[in-house]
């Protein structure tokens, strides 16, 4: 550990500033030194505070160091690396930059020791992941841009207020558990819960990111939930409203990543049932949950990045090429076992760090929530089987040996790597974790649960997947409400009040259309709509029901691993 | 790896087989080395969770899809 602590989201920051100016490969060296950079700052950023800086009164805690964090940090600094190289000759400097920018936000975040500081770099990832959407350059990624932008906002608006009403409260800003049994912790809760994308909330993940290019989208799946979702951890542990919201995200995330047939946005509803996963583990407030969580969310985010670059990767092909493998030369023949380390990670297969990091929330759960669980593990391995169906034909394989290059393939194999080592290395790993942990993963009962929970969930998805038809028509999701319904009450309504259709009036309904797109199809403007929200109501009944049985069942199925 | 894979999978028939070796032998295992941890020492609780949960999980999801069909999907970016 060094003395003159550097904030790794500095060195982003100012990387992110330069990619403009240099052109080639100084751009290439520079997008690949400076996260290095930030990588060895992450690692030499030691426990507790290390750097304090006036603003308005307050002493804001810039960096702050834990176990959790170094291991988090690491993660987001080699997702952004590999994007890096992913992207560096395909795409345009404004979108690297604001990559840059966006993973500084992130990273400062992460590092963050106070509620004022985490919101600076709330917001420093908001407005840049906000580039990235509007960098697809269409119109329906600018009116998916503005809709992000809306909807953090609010979730922004409700975090400021949180914290004002914290610090009136407490007389604090700093990051430390809350308990929810006042005004000002919902209000946190509240902000946060927008950005750890919760439904009916969650439609700006799985609307902007596959609206971004290829490559914007392998940078904008992992941070900003993740980042949520470690806020959560820190500020309210153990809260058990937490594990009812994660059972609902999961079956929200499961249910509608099965019905797409679009592999990237079904990578962004899967990746919504992850982190409804680790918020049950918040919710546990157990030290191995905790471990879990955090184990959890830098496998999620290597993972993910992976799964994402394998799906745009079948984009950046002509669209005459894209579905064909044998009439071109395979780039590297191993280039789909890259994409399949995902997929396995995914649904959680023994020696991958997908196996490794639910373990141990698993093995904190009480018995009502294990099965629980259990049974959205199985949802998981469904929907790694459905998008490695989406992607049997296009995979990497398919890319041209022009088309994929050095940079690519060493980011694939990286990944691919970092996917199974802890897999491979559990002890290893667990050493990186906040909690000293002697668990062994590869007990016999858990291993062979495991593995009969995977098999048996395959073969049933083999069974129903293709003859139930399940994802031909995609469903619409709850921005329906907004988006059509909303939109068409309020054109009625404002016709029907306003006797004279000012000027205003009528901008601010094109502007509206604009923004809540204007292609869709027929069926999103029948009564038919209004059957999946009757369906999500009895749903949110049932998961209601389900949080409660769980909550007065006995604790964790296992205990004395400590 | 692959042309051995290819050719073990090239019949229908030694599929099903192995499929079905597969699946019996953590089943099999399990009786033979039953753990004495919690759940797990159920035999079979795995298979039942992952056979049950995924059948829950693809109607639930065919539900969906019927009674929306076709009222999402407004961009064709992928």
């Amino acid at each position: 550990m060094t003395e003159f602590p550097v904030p790794p989201a500095l060195i982003l920051l100012a990387a992110g500033l330069l990619v403009g100016p240099m052109r080639g490969t100084a751009r290439g060296i520079l997008l690949t030194i400076a996260p290095l950079l930030a990588l060895l700052a992450v690692w030499n950023t030691a426990d507790g505070v290390q750097l304090t800086l006036p603003f308005l009164g307050y002493s804001l805690e810039i960096l702050e160091g834990s176990a959790g964090r170094r291991l988090l940090g690491s993660a987001f600094v080699i997702a952004l690396l590999c994007g890096n190289w992913f992207a560096l000759r395909r795409t345009r400097w404004w979108e690297l930059t604001a990559a840059q920018l966006y993973a500084a936000g992130a990273l400062g975040a992460v590092f963050a020791g106070d509620l004022i500081s985490l919101f600076l770099f709330w917001e420093i990832m908001a407005v840049f992941a906000v580039a990235l959407v509007w960098c697809g350059g269409d119109e329906a990624a600018r009116a998916a841009g503005i809709r992000y932008a809306i909807l953090h906002l609010l979730g922004a608006m409700l975090l400021k207020l949180g914290i004002e009403a914290t610090k009136l409260r407490t007389g604090s800003i700093d990051l430390q558990p809350l308990a929810l049994d006042n005004g000002a912790s919902w209000l946190l809760l509240a902000g946060l819960l927008v950005n750890t994308a919760v439904a009916p909330l969650s439609v700006w993940l799985t609307d902007a990111c596959p609206r971004s290019t290829p490559t914007g989208s392998v940078f904008l799946i992992p941070f900003t939930t993740v980042t949520a979702a470690l806020a959560l951890m820190q500020l309210f542990p153990g809260e058990l409203p937490l594990i009812g919201i994660g059972l609902w995200m999961m079956l929200h995330g499961l249910l509608y990543a099965l019905a797409q047939n679009r592999p990237r946005r079904l990578i962004t509803y899967a990746a919504l049932a992850q982190i409804g996963f680790m918020l049950c583990g918040i919710g546990l407030g157990h030290p191995l949950a905790d471990n879990g969580v955090i184990a959890l969310a830098a496998v999620h985010t290597v993972s993910f990045t992976l799964l994402m670059m394998s799906a745009s990767a079948t984009l950046l092909l002509p669209e005459g090429d894209r579905g064909i493998t044998s009439p071109i030369r395979y780039a590297a023949p191993w280039m789909p076992w890259c994409a399949l380390m995902g997929l396995l990670t995914l649904a959680a297969l023994p020696l991958t760090g997908g196996y490794t990091a639910r373990l141990l929330i698993l093995e904190a759960a009480p018995v009502g929530l294990w099965i629980a669980l259990q049974i959205a593990m199985a949802g998981n391995a469904l929907v790694a089987l459905r998008l490695g169906w989406l992607l049997r034909s296009r995979i990497l394989a398919a890319l041209p040996a022009g088309r994929a290059s050095r940079g690519m393939a060493v980011a694939l194999a990286l990944l691919a790597a970092l996917c199974l080592l802890p897999g491979l290395l559990p002890g290893i790993f667990y050493q990186q974790l906040p909690h000293f942990t002697s668990f062994n993963p590869y007990a016999i009962g858990s291993l062979l649960t495991q593995l009969q929970l995977l098999l048996f969930a395959v073969l049933a998805g083999a069974l129903l997947l293709t003859r139930l038809d399940i994802g031909r028509k995609e469903p619409a999701d709850f921005d329906w409400l907004w988006r059509v319904a909303g939109f068409h009450i309020a054109r009625w309504t404002l016709k029907r009040l306003a006797r004279i259709r000012t000027r205003a009036i009528t901008q601010w309904l094109a502007f509206w259309q604009f923004v809540n797109g204007r292609r869709w199809p027929e069926a999103a403007m029948s009564y038919r709509s209004i059957n999946g929200m009757i369906f999500w109501a009895v749903l949110t009944l049932l998961v209601l029901v389900l949080a409660k049985v769980i909550s007065t069942l006995p604790g964790p199925v296992h205990s004395g691993f400590f | 790896m692959i042309p051995m894979l290819n050719g073990l999978l090239r019949s229908r028939r030694r599929v099903r087989w192995l499929a079905a070796l597969a699946l019996a032998l953590p089943l099999a295992l399990q009786l033979a080395f039953p753990s004495t941890t919690g759940l797990t020492s159920f035999p079979g609780i795995g298979a039942a969770l992952g056979f049950g949960g995924a059948i829950i999980l693809c109607l639930g999801a065919w539900l969906l899809s019927t009674l929306l069909a076709g009222t999402g999907g407004e961009t064709g970016h992928d």
